[in-house]
């Protein structure tokens, strides 16, 4: 098995925590979750609604819960709702947004 | 490829009284020659900064004319060249938008769909190889940053760069 990589230079090792998120879930005739598009484009002619994530483009599925950036807002990854409730539980882990 | 053979054409041949047929001249030669010739050997054409050229599909883009580094074309017969260099200065995207448009002034555009054509591009918050893309009959350069259609991050006055080189052909 590899073991890990030294520090290299002025490197200090750290602990990275869970972070925090915000998700929003798609839904079939619903409000479009925020990052998502429906613009045509070549290869999306007819539109179809659709999340632009790191190093991809993900086709939203009814269900499907989109993951954004806390400090940029940007969109990370889109995980289906069953996903979704095995990584953050049944309830989603969240607190209702401060009015 | 042939030489533009409409202005040959034109001309009338005498029918040996020497009453008719097309005067043959300077002018003529230029016309009948010349022009055709220069038509398919080429010669760069700038097209001077106009910020109306400029636009996106939602919102606006504005490059400063200090942004408007090389845009000029060459027409070859029947193909045109184009070389844009969109680079530096400062670019205001308003929105997020899909396309950002360069409408060129130019008398003849595309007879055929031109799709696929790639191009660079830099702006902060995006880095890569774009989609370039013309539409029969239309003079707008479309620039997309990859077939599936990723927004362009807005821009306040920012450094930006796109750069093209491509042909198309108008018969």
């Amino acid at each position: 098995m590899a073991q890990p990589f030294p520090p290299q230079g002025n490197q200090t090792q750290h602990t990275e925590r869970p972070l925090k998120v915000y998700a929003e879930q798609y839904t079939t005739g619903g409000p479009l979750p925020v990052g998502a598009s429906v613009e045509v484009a070549p290869a999306f002619p007819n539109g179809d609604p659709r999340v632009y994530v790191p190093g991809g483009v993900a086709v939203l599925q009814d269900g499907d819960w989109v993951l954004s950036n806390r400090y940029t807002g940007a969109p990370v990854e889109v995980i289906s709702d069953e996903e979704f409730t095995e990584r953050f539980g049944p309830g989603g882990g969240g607190a209702p947004l401060p009015a | 490829m042939a030489i533009n053979r409409a202005p040959w054409t034109a001309l009338v041949d005498d029918d040996g009284t020497g009453k008719t047929g097309s005067i043959w001249n300077k002018a003529a030669i230029a016309g009948t020659l010349l022009d055709p010739i220069d038509a398919l050997v080429g010669g760069w054409n700038d097209i001077p900064f106009d910020p109306a050229m400029f636009s996106a599909s939602t919102g606006t883009w504005v490059p400063n004319a200090a942004a408007f580094v090389t845009c000029r074309y060459a027409l070859i017969n029947k193909l045109i060249a184009i070389q844009l260099d969109i680079s530096a200065g400062a670019h205001t995207i308003s929105a997020s938008p899909i396309f950002l448009y360069v409408t060129m002034p130019l008398a003849v555009p595309p007879t055929a769909n031109q799709f696929g054509l790639p191009f660079s591009y830099y702006l902060p918050g995006a880095v890569g190889t774009g989609v370039l893309q013309m539409t029969a009959g239309q003079r707008k350069i479309e620039l997309l940053r990859d077939i599936a259609g990723t927004a362009w991050p807005a821009q306040a006055a920012t450094g930006c760069f796109f750069r093209a080189n491509f042909f198309y052909g108008f018969v």
